[in-house]
Formats: structure tokens, C-alpha cells, sequence
């Protein structure tokens, strides 16, 4: 899409595509490919990416996979949640692999119905007793955090105390 | 965090589901007798289930996921976190705090007239100096329905009920085949997916899909859903 992006004279149209602003994203590639479509209902995942220019569909899986791996550098490794953080990328890996872009390997549906990755995806119910560990025990050992109740807890302090540390740019 | 609906709600800070339910109560009737209570307990499941494929197997999901612990680990260590304004984590919070969001048509929108229909023309606005494309939707008869840009929660919602759309259809096969009120009974269930996509109050979780079903005309929002799912996981 980028060669699309240079030729257009919007003068926000850079800011639109860096901030991902979904809104004029989705408006001009959808705008432009309604116009070769000529009132075809179906819609066509490889002919949409072929029209913009991208790889065809393994290509572009395997882009996505090398972007992903990429993101292990997103993170300093002295930050308290490294270890968990790159567990779960990997796990994202292994999930995009499984499914493919939009299902197309295996539908999301089947991959619940054969309970994949549910293992890894705490459940908590309103009845269940949550920990009574402080927020400063719970921070003393990484470990702390294998335990649902502990990251809920942990996780439901640091969210409310965001806002006081967030400058923006 | 995502709480489309009040029964259950996916936490994108900690990556667990939260159920308002309890426990023994809602597994067992997710592992009973098929009917549309179980169908209901378990497209709540796979709703949140997919938010969570969504945050940890996409490439936009775990940018989320850096940022969310990045913002966290700064928290801990009582650090300053430099923050986008357009930052996901933040972006629903500062266009309200702007009102840049802004809901004209309070009561729900009666779903079997031409207001399935909807118009909408983009207009540039900022959010602290960024450029942001501001959607304003209205029905074709002209009446404002809301204001709003096109955030991500509103893609990652429109893969979420895909998803119950589609073992609405497994459900609506393997129950009633070839029966002659399957097509009443599926209209059934399709109008409470339309009405609640139509509804303003959650206009933010529909956004996306009225956005492109209006784009590329389909004749209902529900047709949506599949091609904005796709296009959604491109992202």
C-alpha cells in the first residue's frame, strides 16, 4: 500500500496512515477496491492483498510472523513483566500460525472447540475467591504472576495508577 | 478492556476473561444440553476468547501488548511513560475527554426500517495536534446519530461477533437441518444482532462494520461482519 500512500496529496494523508487512523485507512482501501470489485458481492482476501500490492497469502503470514518475532526487542529485559511478555509473543506466534490470517488454516471456532490455547487463557468467575496477597508481595517474585488471581489483582491496581505516570506526546 | 456486553468482559492489561457469572453455574450449562441458552453461554466464551487470539496473535494485538506492559512495568519501577495520543490504550479516553465522541440518538433505533441504512461523510479533526478522521453518522432521512472516529476496539468487536455469527451457524445446522422454521428462527436470531448493532448507546463496538457495510453497500450490517473481520486481521 505504501507506493499508494506517496502518490496521494491529502496533507494529513501521512499522519492518517502512521497514526493508523482506522477510519481513513479502512475509507480509501475499501473505496478503491469497491471500484475494480464492478458490484462483485464476494469478497476476496488474495485478490484484495494482490490489488494493493502486497505478497500473496504465505508471504504475507510469514511477514506478519517476522514482524511479531521483531517485537522481543519492544520490551528492556529488566522490566518486571519480560519474561510473561515474551512467553505470551511467542504464544501469538504459534496462535497466528495455527489460525492464518482470518481463520483461514483453522477458524477460531474449531480452535476453542478443541480447547487450544485455552490453557493459557485464565478464566475468573465472580464467585471465585480472589487473593488476599498485597500488591508488594505479589511484585516481590515474577512468579507471582503465574497465578490468576495475583494478575488480576496486580494488573487491576496498576491500570487505576496509569494515568498518573502517562505523559503524552 | 472490552465489556461489549454485561455478562462477561476480556481484560487486554492481564489477559484473563473475566465471567459475571458463577462458576458452576455457567460450566454447566456450557457443557450441556444444546439449546439456545447453551448457545448463548457459549458465544459469550467465544467472543472473548477470540479478543484474546486477537491481542496475542496479531501484529496490532501485541504492539498492544508491548505498550500495555511497557506502561505497567513503568508503573512499578514509578517511572514516566511517554505516551501517543492515537495510543490504543488511551485513544477511547482522550477523544471523549475531547468530544470528539458524541452520541446524537439516544434510544435504540428501530432495526426493521431504513435506518439499517445509515450515511456517513468524514471530517478532519485533531486530537493534540494529530490529525484524526472524525466519522459523523446519520440516518437517511438525515437525523444524527453520532460522531465518532474509527477506533480499534471496533475492529477487534467486529472479529468477536463474527465469530458468534458463525457458530450461530454451526448451532443452526446441527439443530434444526432442514427444518421449515429454521429460516424464522435464524431471522430471530439475526434481528438481535442488528439491533444491537444499531444501538447508539454501543456505537463504538459497531462502528467499523457500519463503516464498511456503508462503503460497499451491502443491504444488511450483518453482511459485514465477515469481510470487516478480514479486512480487520490485515491490520
Amino acid at each position: 500500500m505504501r507506493y499508494r500512500l506517496d502518490r496521494n496529496n491529502n496533507k494529513s494523508h501521512f499522519w492518517y496512515f502512521r497514526n493508523r487512523d482506522f477510519g481513513y485507512i479502512i475509507k480509501i482501501i475499501c473505496e478503491e477496491y469497491k471500484s475494480i470489485q464492478k458490484g462483485n458481492p464476494i469478497f476476496d482476501i488474495e485478490h484484495f492483498l494482490q490489488h494493493f500490492g502486497l505478497p500473496d497469502i504465505n508471504t504475507f503470514e510469514s511477514d506478519v510472523i517476522n514482524d511479531m518475532l521483531q517485537g522481543r526487542d519492544l520490551l528492556l529485559t529488566k522490566c518486571y513483566f519480560y519474561e510473561r511478555y515474551i512467553e505470551l509473543m511467542l504464544l501469538g506466534v504459534e496462535i497466528f500460525e495455527t489460525i492464518g490470517i482470518s481463520g483461514r488454516k483453522k477458524s477460531v471456532r474449531d480452535c476453542l472447540m478443541e480447547n487450544l490455547f485455552t490453557e493459557y487463557i485464565p478464566l475468573i468467575f465472580q464467585d471465585e475467591e480472589l487473593s488476599i496477597i498485597k500488591i508488594t508481595d505479589i511484585l516481590e517474585d515474577t512468579n507471582n504472576i503465574k497465578n490468576k488471581y495475583n494478575m488480576y489483582k496486580l494488573v487491576g491496581f496498576l491500570e487505576s495508577e496509569s494515568n498518573k505516570y502517562i505523559t503524552l506526546i | 478492556m472490552f465489556s461489549t456486553r454485561q455478562m462477561a468482559y476480556y481484560d487486554h492489561w492481564g489477559q484473563f476473561i473475566m465471567i459475571n457469572s458463577e462458576k458452576d453455574s455457567f460450566q454447566k450449562l456450557l457443557s450441556g444440553k444444546r439449546n439456545i441458552e447453551q448457545l448463548e453461554c457459549e458465544n459469550t466464551l467465544i467472543h472473548e476468547y477470540r479478543h484474546c487470539l486477537d491481542n496475542l496473535g496479531t501484529n496490532f494485538g501485541q504492539k498492544l501488548l508491548a505498550e500495555t506492559y511497557r506502561t505497567m512495568s513503568n508503573v512499578i519501577m514509578k517511572k514516566k511513560v511517554e505516551m501517543h495520543v492515537v495510543s490504543p490504550l488511551i485513544i477511547s479516553e482522550k477523544v471523549r475527554e475531547k468530544s470528539l465522541f458524541e452520541i446524537f440518538v439516544k434510544e435504540e433505533l428501530n432495526s426493521d426500517n431504513e435506518n439499517y441504512f445509515w450515511k456517513f461523510d468524514l471530517t478532519d479533526n485533531y486530537l493534540n495536534n494529530y490529525p484524526i478522521q472524525i466519522t459523523k453518522f446519520s440516518s437517511v432521512r438525515g437525523y444524527k446519530i453520532c460522531n465518532t472516529p474509527v477506533l480499534f476496539t471496533s475492529l477487534f468487536e467486529a472479529n468477536s461477533i463474527y465469530e458468534e455469527l458463525h457458530n450461530y451457524n454451526h448451532f443452526s445446522l446441527s439443530e434444526y437441518g432442514n427444518n421449515s422454521d429454521k429460516k424464522f428462527l435464524d431471522l430471530d436470531f439475526y434481528m438481535k444482532y442488528a439491533k444491537q448493532s444499531l444501538n447508539s448507546e454501543m456505537i463504538e463496538y459497531s462502528t467499523a462494520t457500519h463503516f464498511i457495510a456503508a462503503i460497499f453497500e451491502l443491504p444488511h450490517v450483518l453482511n459485514s461482519y465477515d469481510i470487516t473481520s478480514q479486512i480487520c486481521t490485515i491490520f
